[in-house]
């Protein structure tokens, strides 16, 4: 017992002598002129997406600092999709005292404390891809989901135009708690308003579940035979609705007479190849790299002492079709393809 | 006669503090059924940990037909054709009989799959040798205990062993289940296996074995032709002359007439058999019986470690008998265990807190709060009453020697007071002093109007500390003596010959 | 004899012993050095408090938990406890109620849904691993169910101030904390039920017959786990200033888990206290904390914690078969 509260005693000399030798600098980075620190506060690194943004965030920033004349030093950290674990997270790179923090929201309610504890702290914090729901940040990046459904529609409403369709289109919506998905149905019927080159006859909620991708396009089939389009909000579950289409022998490229027109959005790996090979029509790209760019850009306006007042950058992405889908640039589901 | 399959010459064997073994010779015979007897602690065991590998001689050593063998792991035992169907089966429940037999000699095809086809053959073959007709791929958990035995001793015939040990074959067979292993037994005879047939029911050696050894503290002290020999003759071999000296005398004292407690009916399918018996205030009753007896079942029961299907108990509450609840039974029982690593003890803790478990509830000072200090003066009394060898009072219980172990344990029960402290081999492993103290403390105890129901191998113990003893014999009650008993009925009675009450 | 022998004995082991008891408290020193000596930035009085803080509201589940492990049994439960006990206070005080109202709902929601563990695995003698993860189940569903995934803002002042708030540069839920490890190491060491516990988690055999209410030793327990679990939810959901189901995902239970055995709480029941429980947690969250100090990659986070892990649970088995 008395070895025990010897050893404890002894460790805590050594912490406290520790901190005395090493406490004269509460600065924890020695900060250099010209040099970012940017603290990447990632909720999760299991999908490639997440990867692809980093790696784009890195290479950009070596091209806009020698033009700007800065050096970028990135701090990354993930927190397994847990958000007690990225207010830590956050408060670690706090406690590096970073120039700016850029975090991908696990929980749009429970970051709030984690920017007032970083403007608490005099640092500048930006949301990336999922916005704040309470306090708000200093700048956010991200998709503009409204936009990029716009530019696919307009592009699909001239294509059955030029083709002389009649659409009548199924969608696949997202799922409805998440504002991108519901923005992106915005987006599309804003334009079928305008237009009359279709006209979507039922709507179906996926929740963002494959599952519900492949029961909603084959239910929707049934009971819409006359059905010869589709929206679907997002590609990357779109295996369960080609399984869906092959089943009621509706998969064929464009061009045979059964072909069912479809729009899109993101282009992810699970779509490319359906595009390339005419299965999709259309899409609007999801755009990893330029999400990245917007934020580097953003990042060295704020450390230039800018007040950007918690606007939203939002990047709506390039329209994506089997002629061109194959030479766009920076396409992250190319290069992160397995 | 030839040269004899099996030879032990001189074998001796010692460990710390006991002598195993000491010289002992005798020999198995090809085609002859031995019947190895002795009370539990004469030796068996220990020869026959010797014959599997498990143990060495310190001295002598086993010839197998004529050459001296080094047995010095149980593949050694194999190799030299020894085989052994042991006491508990131990069989994997849902395996098919032919897994179960070439569970560790898989046999397989060329190209490294299992031979099921092959494996099936041979296990045919070797069921129909023992007369048994099962199909080899019936689930073992479908069997009767006795096709059970019958798959243990197909598993040994698989290696084709010269030398069959069989240790205690019918403790859990029925009488028609018995005779089928009989004729399992004359049929390997037959073959020419050298059987040794270890057992405690004596009224079995005559119709299955040729000859008998005894076996008594280590030595061998006779052996003959089964015809040569009467029951009685073995009894008096396996008891033999005690030394009544090592042994407390206990004074006369009266055993009150009222109860303490009454067992009506204490059940338990397979293991007890509508158990029975009154204890009496003051009283020691000594429980009598073999190893797989059911004794200490039966205490386990009781006390409520041990599931049970009927618990039909009453207990004295001030002057009434009032039903005892399996739940409260802690409350009245003390229980005291030679099994002291599973039931007995806290080994890590220290002896102050093994000594104080059972009384928690008197050491409380304010609200849950433990008075430590009360804790070490009560217990530092019983360690110095029962003279308890230690260090210090917090040196973990564990590291003290078995019969200190003992001692704490009896600390512990006694500071508690029950009314019935039940008492499993109180004295296995302690030396002569410790006996006498032993003796001594349950003596004192049933002074002040408590009981003890007593269980122990050692018969002289329970002749001089019991006002009266209970016979058990496979789970069930056999028969119920006073004090002044002979050893040979009691000897007899828990071997099966006796039913219900003396010759 | 005997005791001279012991007594021998006794000295030889000592070092072995010394080093194997108090290994934890051996780990936190030479983790700091290591760390003090790479990342030159660590020791500032502001990490120092912030690893404290981050280490709080984990402690309370630890210490939670080290009842239940010292059971012998597993609580997997614990998350979406926490998160339920958070969300229907904060949907309370959404409702208006005040922050009596709150703690007393965190608490009293914790302590039921450990009592439901404690009676299935103490009463109706079902396996804890069994009974606990079906209630992180259950849990984890009626989270989802109650907020549809939205997280639930707080905003009572009173509620966040009285959890997260500081006093002069001392996080509050350090001192809670602290003040609870004081409280669960009295009870442990000093109450006749800290005795039932450990007499209970290393025979039970020999403690039901005794006289131990052992049943109901297995309810407390499962009920303390559960009672911490809520005043967990508390630190948490004020730190986020928020309850959402996200809190109970089923990767905290690693983090509760890990720190218990590196803290020297035994898995296999009997040994361990709510001292340690806690040191194991700061040596988590170091673990975390100086990963990120010293920017080293979130894969090799990985590795480095299920290698500390491991380390932990071989040395709980070597102290075992001592």
């Amino acid at each position: 017992m008395n070895r025990k509260v010897l050893v404890i005693a002894l460790a805590l000399m050594l912490v406290t002598s520790m901190m005395w030798a090493n406490g004269s600098g509460e600065q924890s980075e020695s900060k250099e002129d010209n040099v970012i620190v940017v603290g990447l506060a990632w909720n999760e690194k299991m999908q490639s997406l997440v990867q692809a943004w980093e790696d784009y965030m890195k290479m950009y920033s070596k091209e806009y600092g020698e033009e700007n004349g800065v050096t970028f030093k990135w701090v990354v950290n993930v927190s397994d999709s847990d958000p007690i674990q990225q207010a830590s997270n956050i408060d670690d790179l706090i406690a590096l005292n970073v120039d700016v923090i850029v975090a991908r929201p696990h929980d749009a309610a429970a970051i709030g404390a984690s920017i007032r504890a970083a403007h608490n702290a005099g640092i500048k914090f930006v949301t990336f891809d999922r916005s704040s729901d309470g306090v708000k940040p200093d700048a956010h990046v991200g998709a503009d989901s409204f936009n990029q459904a716009v530019s696919t529609a307009e592009y699909f409403a001239e294509l059955l135009t030029e083709n002389g369709v009649d659409g009548k289109v199924i969608e696949l919506m997202g799922d409805l708690r998440d504002i991108n998905a519901v923005q992106r149905s915005d987006g599309w019927h804003s334009v079928e308003d305008k237009t009359d080159a279709w006209e979507t006859i039922i709507q179906v909620p996926t929740e963002w579940n494959p599952e519900k991708f492949r029961s909603g396009t084959a239910n929707a089939l049934e009971a819409y035979p006359e059905a010869n389009a589709m929206f679907i909000a997002s590609d990357f579950a779109f295996s369960a609705v080609q399984s869906a289409l092959e089943a009621a022998d509706r998969y064929y490229p464009v061009g045979h007479p059964k072909h069912v027109w479809i729009a899109t959005q993101d282009v992810n790996p699970q779509g490319f190849d359906a595009m390339k090979e005419g299965y999709i029509d259309v899409a609007t790209t999801y755009d990893a790299y330029f999400h990245a760019v917007e934020l580097v850009e953003v990042v060295g306006r704020l450390y230039k002492g800018e007040d950007l007042g918690g606007e939203a950058f939002l990047v709506a992405g390039r329209v994506a079709t089997p002629e061109n889908v194959d030479k766009l640039d920076y396409m992250w589901t190319k290069e992160y393809a397995e | 006669m030839s040269v004899p399959t099996l030879r032990f010459n001189e074998v001796s064997k010692a460990f710390p503090g006991v002598k195993a073994l000491s010289n002992v010779s005798f020999d198995v015979c090809s085609g002859e059924a031995l019947a190895l007897i002795g009370a539990n602690g004469a030796g068996k065991s220990t020869l026959m940990n010797i014959l599997g590998g498990n143990i060495q001689p310190d001295s002598g050593g086993v010839l197998i037909e004529g050459r001296n063998v080094a047995i010095s792991s149980p593949q050694d035992s194999i190799n030299n054709g020894i085989g052994f169907v042991h006491q508990e089966i131990a069989l994997m429940l849902t395996m098919t009989i032919a897994e179960n037999l070439f569970i560790n000699s898989y046999q397989t095809t060329s190209i490294g799959l299992l031979a099921r086809n092959l494996m099936e053959e041979q296990c045919k073959t070797v069921l129909e040798s023992l007369n048994c007709h099962l199909s080899p791929r019936t689930q073992v958990k479908h069997l009767g205990s006795g096709d059970q035995q019958m798959v243990e001793i197909a598993r040994a015939l698989l290696m084709n062993p010269r030398i069959l040990i069989l240790d205690e074959p019918t403790s859990s067979l029925t009488g028609k289940e018995k005779s089928r292993l009989f004729d399992a037994v004359a049929v390997l005879k037959s073959k020419g296996v050298a059987i040794i047939y270890i057992t405690h029911f004596l009224d079995e050696v005559f119709p299955v074995c040729d000859r008998a050894v005894v076996l008594r503290n280590g030595e061998y002290v006779g052996g003959d032709t089964i015809e040569n020999l009467t029951y009685t003759d073995i009894v008096t071999l396996m008891i033999g002359e005690s030394d009544t000296d090592v042994y407390y005398s206990r004074d006369q004292h009266s055993v009150s007439e009222s109860l303490n407690l009454r067992v009506k009916n204490l059940s338990r399918s397979g293991v007890l058999k509508e158990i029975q018996m009154d204890l009496h205030k003051g009283e020691i009753l000594g429980l009598w019986g073999l190893l797989g007896s059911g004794r200490t079942e039966f205490i386990r029961s009781l006390v409520g470690l041990d599931p049970n299907d009927t618990y039909d108990v009453e207990i004295r509450e001030e002057k009434r008998m009032v039903p005892l609840y399996k739940r409260k039974a802690s409350k009245y029982f003390g229980y005291i265990t030679e099994n002291r690593r599973e039931d007995g003890m806290l080994l890590p803790s220290s002896i102050l807190d093994n000594m104080s478990l059972a009384n928690l509830r008197s050491y409380l000072s304010a609200g849950p709060f433990m008075n430590d200090e009360k804790i070490k003066v009560e217990s530092k009394k019983y360690i110095k009453k029962l003279d308890i060898k230690i260090s210090n009072v917090d040196q973990p219980a564990g590291t003290l020697s078995g019969g200190n172990q003992q001692k704490v344990i009896v600390g512990k029960w006694l500071q508690r007071a029950p009314m019935i402290l039940l008492m499993d081999e109180p004295t296995r492993g302690l030396d002569v002093g410790a006996k006498r103290d032993m003796h001594q403390i349950i003596n004192d105890f049933v002074q002040s109007g408590s009981s003890v129901l007593l269980v122990t191998s050692d018969i002289d113990e329970l002749m001089n500390m019991s006002d009266r003893i209970a016979v058990i014999d496979r789970g069930s009650i056999t028969g119920m003596y006073p004090q002044g008993v002979s050893k040979e009925d009691l000897m007899a009675a828990a071997s099966g010959f006796a039913k219900g009450d003396k010759e | 004899m005997d005791r001279i022998v012991f007594r021998r004995v006794s000295k030889s082991v000592n070092w072995k012993k010394l080093l194997i008891t108090n290994s934890s408290v051996i780990a936190l020193a030479i983790i700091f050095c290591w760390i003090a000596l790479v990342t030159p930035g660590f020791f500032t009085t502001r990490n120092i408090i912030n690893v404290l803080n981050q280490s709080a509201a984990l402690g309370f589940m630890v210490i939670g938990i080290t009842a239940v492990f010292i059971t012998g049994g597993i609580d997997l439960s614990i998350p979406s406890v926490m998160a339920l006990s958070g969300i229907l206070a904060a949907m309370a005080m959404q409702n208006g109620a005040g922050i009596m109202m709150a703690v007393l709902i965190s608490i009293l929601v914790g302590l039921f849904l450990g009592l439901i563990n404690g009676y299935a695995i103490g009463f109706l003698r079902m396996i804890p691993f069994v009974v606990t993860l079906s209630i992180q189940i259950i849990g984890m569903g009626i989270c989802v169910w109650l907020t549809s995934k939205v997280s639930i803002p707080i905003s009572n002042g009173t509620y966040l101030n009285a959890f997260s708030g500081k006093i002069g540069i001392i996080p509050v839920s350090v001192i809670y904390l602290a003040f609870m490890t004081f409280v669960a190491t009295v009870l442990a060491k000093k109450s006749i039920w800290g005795r039932w516990l450990y007499a209970t988690g290393i025979n039970i055999n020999t403690a039901t017959v005794s006289g131990i209410p052992t049943r109901k030793v297995l309810l407390g327990a499962y009920a303390w786990s559960g009672l911490f679990a809520g005043m967990a939810s508390l630190l948490i959901t004020s730190r986020l200033a928020s309850a959402s189901s996200t809190m109970g995902q089923e990767g905290v239970v690693l983090n509760i888990v890990s720190s218990a055995v590196v803290g020297g709480v035994s898995f296999q029941g009997g040994f361990g206290t709510p001292m340690g429980a806690v040191l194991g947690t700061l040596i988590i969250t170091l673990i975390s904390n100086s990963m990120n100090m010293m920017q080293i990659s979130y894969y090799m986070t990985l590795i480095v914690k299920g290698i500390v892990i491991i380390t932990f649970v071989c040395l709980d088995s070597i102290r075992h078969r001592n």
